[in-house]
Parts: structure tokens; C-alpha cells; sequence
């Protein structure tokens, strides 16, 4: 219980990282093709 | 003579006085010392307060099984029959301040709405990765509660409270605690509050034995790349969402943070995050580190109970920190761009001790590092990892366990 507990902490977070990841991509992009 | 009887020096103990000393000590430390003062000073008070005999501000349940834990007398019924039960002096109004506020859970859930409200996400935002060494840091969490298993002391509920202390973030302590071990909420929280303002005496030794100098010299530029505001807006949206698909019971912890933090970061609700973030904390501050000490009572707290969690959480805390190095310095094996592994260790989320003693360390270490903002992102993101493993607690331990 406590392992997949622990995985699945890491599993979300990781989630939640690449999505900040991918919002972020899409706003700079959005950024630099505004600036143009 | 004088109403002698009606004195509590005859029903003073000998752990009263002990109390009243560690009382003493954790004025010393926050008045004197000036060590988490908000925290400590109400606390101790707190602890003055229930270690007066009659003085009947916090009433307790007298036990009569061997081993058992006091709780605050409980009062069937709203308000009325609450303040009816004061008038009586069948219980304080401290266990109405408990009763209606902590017990209901609203307390520790407006404090994290606060606490929203003063974070900066920027690190977490600019560089994702550092939302990963906040999960990792969450090991001693799970570590700690197979070992206190392992005691058969525990019960399992109690296991995962004792862990979560590891995580470093007050309310959620209090949160899973009064949901599941209620009975140990006073020494959970006690132990709790005093470890987070312990933090520069308990990881610097770890990360020394754990971080060679080497790899502490590693400077890391002080600047991100910049965080646009609808990032910053997007963030604690995407957060809550995503976290609350994965783990429903972790909703009402990481929607309270988020929510805080969108009226921070919004720009339009500038009111209400000031006053989230100054006044309504503060009150909540006093409030709950008050009644966390009047759940100390010298029968709580001289117990074996008590004392072996003093003894997980100062593993979980160790634990944790290891877990946060060692997520860094797996992660620089893949990296080009190597992270200082102290930062790894600003994962325990003791917002912003972790993150200072890991300034500090760098600074030691290498006189050119500034690593503050850098340890801010672990550090922030500790909190969402603690609430991720207090919301998995929540859903996979059965009430009454």
C-alpha cells in the first residue's frame, strides 16, 4: 500500500508537471507569434 | 481555610509541572530565539492553559481504559447547546473554538485557502521538474508508515498521520489527523509545528551526509525564463483539475491552495488575497496553534504513544529531506544542466525555512550561489505533494481504522 501510495504521488505530480510543461509551451509560442 | 479546596495546587501533578517547563522552553525558543514565534508562542500558551488544574478553559474526557487517550468533551447539539454547556462549566470555550472549527475541519482548510494566497508558483511554473523533487521528498511519508506498522503500536490511520508530519505542511496534518486519529491530533500537531520550526537544526546534518561538497558548489543562475500572468492563472486551475481527477479525496486540500492562489495571481481579487493573506491568517494562526495546545494536557502527552511519534516524525522529517536529495541527484544523471541537490531537500515543505536552509547550505558551500528562488519550487510543490498523499490516506484508509 504504502509503494503505491508513494507511486502514485509521484505518478500525479509527474502528470501535473507535464501539463504545466505543455501550457507553457503554448503560451510562449502564443507569446512570440503575438510579438510578430 | 480560604477556600483552600477550591485551589489547584493539590491536584497539580508532577507532569502538569513538566508541561509547564516544556511550555516554558517553547516561549524561550520563540520569544527569546525568535524560532517560528506565531507558531510557538500561542502553542505554548496553549499548554499553560490545560496544565492548570480546573482552570477549565480546554475540558477533557477522563479515561477510565488503561492506555487511553483524553479527547476534548464533546457537546451533541449547535451553538446553542454549546454555549449552554460553557455557562454550565461542563466544558471552555476553547472546546467550542476545537469543536466548531478544527473537529469540522474548517480551520485547517482556510489556513491552506491563506496559504494560496501568499504562494509564488513561479519556480514550479518556469521549471516543472521541481514539482517532481516535491513528490519525491513525500518518501518518508510512506517510509514512516510501514515502520510505525511495523511498531504494531499504530493502527493504521495512525500510521498515516504519524507520516504525514514528514510532509512538513501544518494543515494537512491537522486535516488527516482529525479524520483519521483524532485521539492523537495534540501530539501529531504538537510535533508537527515544532518540527517545521526545527528545520535548521534537523536537515543540515542530513543533507552534509547525503550532498558531497561537490555537488553543493553547483551553481544554478538566479533568473528563470519569465512567467507570463496567464501561466500563473492557468496554474492552480490545471493543478486542482488534474490532482482531483487522479485523487478525489485530495480535492478539498489542493482546491482550497489553488483558490488561494488564483485570488493571488488573478490581478482582479487583490483585496481578498491581502486580506487572505494577512489578517485572516494571522487569526487563524493564534486560533489553531492555541488549541493545538490545550490538546496537551500532561496525560496526552506523557504516554509512549507520544513519545515514539516524537521519535517517527524526526525519521519522517530525515526521511523526507533524503528523498528530495536523492530525486536531484537521480534527475542530474539525465540532466546537461546539473541542479544543486539542495534544493531537492527545500522539498519538506516548512514554507520558507526548507527553502532558506538550502540558501544557506549553497551559500556555504559556494559563495556565488543564490538558491532561494530556486528552492521555492520544491518547496511549494511540497505542499501539493503532501496533500496528494494525505488525499490517497483519505480514500484508501477505512474510516475507523
Amino acid at each position: 500500500m504504502a509503494g503505491g501510495g508513494f507511486g502514485v504521488t509521484i505518478l500525479v505530480l509527474a502528470i501535473v508537471a507535464i501539463v504545466i510543461w505543455l501550457i507553457g509551451l503554448v503560451t510562449q509560442r502564443a507569446a512570440i507569434r503575438h510579438k510578430k | 481555610m480560604f477556600g483552600l479546596y477550591q485551589m489547584a495546587f493539590l491536584e497539580l501533578t508532577w507532569g502538569n509541572v513538566l508541561m509547564l517547563f516544556l511550555a516554558g522552553g517553547m516561549l524561550y525558543l520563540g520569544i527569546v530565539k525568535k524560532m517560528e514565534p506565531l507558531l510557538l508562542v500561542p502553542i505554548a500558551f496553549g499548554i499553560i492553559l490545560v496544565n492548570i488544574p480546573f482552570a477549565g478553559l480546554m475540558v477533557h474526557t477522563q479515561p477510565t481504559e488503561a492506555g487511553a487517550v483524553p479527547m476534548p468533551v464533546e457537546v451533541h447539539g449547535g451553538l446553542g447547546e454549546l454555549m449552554k454547556a460553557v455557562a454550565k462549566g461542563e466544558i471552555g470555550i476553547i472546546n467550542v473554538i476545537y469543536q466548531l472549527g478544527v473537529q469540522t475541519e474548517i480551520i485547517p482548510m482556510l489556513m491552506f485557502l491563506c496559504i494560496g494566497a501568499m504562494a509564488d508558483f513561479s519556480p514550479c511554473i518556469a521549471r516543472p521538474i521541481y514539482l517532481l523533487f516535491g513528490a519525491a521528498t513525500q518518501l518518508g511519508v510512506f517510509v514512516v508508515l510501514v515502520l510505525s506498522l511495523v511498531t504494531h503500536q499504530f493502527t493504521l490511520g495512525e500510521a498515516a498521520c504519524i507520516g504525514i508530519i514528514g510532509g512538513a505542511t501544518g494543515p494537512v496534518a491537522v486535516y488527516l489527523t482529525v479524520a483519521k486519529a483524532p485521539h492523537l491530533l495534540g501530539p501529531i500537531a504538537l510535533v508537527a509545528y515544532s518540527y517545521m520550526a526545527l528545520v535548521p537544526v534537523l536537515q543540515p546534518p542530513v543533507i552534509r551526509a547525503l550532498i558531497p561538497k561537490k555537488q553543493r558548489q553547483i551553481y544554478m543562475k538566479p533568473q528563470f525564463r519569465e512567467v507570463s500572468t496567464t501561466e500563473k492563472i492557468i496554474f492552480p486551475i490545471a493543478i486542482f483539475i488534474v490532482t482531483a481527477l487522479f485523487v478525489p479525496k485530495a480535492a478539498p486540500l489542493i482546491g482550497m491552495l489553488m483558490f488561494g492562489n488564483l485570488l493571488y495571481v488573478s490581478g482582479v481579487t487583490d483585496r481578498l488575497a491581502q486580506s487572505a493573506s494577512t489578517v485572516f491568517i494571522d487569526i487563524l494562526t493564534f486560533t489553531l496553534a492555541l488549541i493545538i495546545g490545550t490538546l496537551m494536557p500532561a496525560s496526552v502527552f506523557f504516554n509512549l504513544k507520544t513519545l515514539a511519534i516524537i521519535g517517527l516524525a524526526a525519521l519522517a522529517f530525515v526521511i523526507c529531506t533524503a528523498g528530495g536529495i536523492w530525486a536531484v541527484q537521480i534527475a542530474n544523471l539525465f540532466l546537461k544542466d546539473k541542479i544543486n541537490p539542495l534544493i531537492g531537500a527545500a522539498g519538506v515543505s516548512a514554507i520558507p525555512m526548507a527553502a532558506r536552509v538550502a540558501q544557506i547550505e549553497g551559500q556555504k558551500a559556494n559563495p556565488r550561489n543564490f538558491l532561494l528562488m530556486h528552492a521555492m519550487g520544491p518547496n511549494m510543490a511540497g505542499a501539493i505533494g503532501c496533500s496528494v498523499a494525505a488525499g490517497i490516506f483519505m480514500s484508501m484508509i477505512p474510516a475507523g481504522i
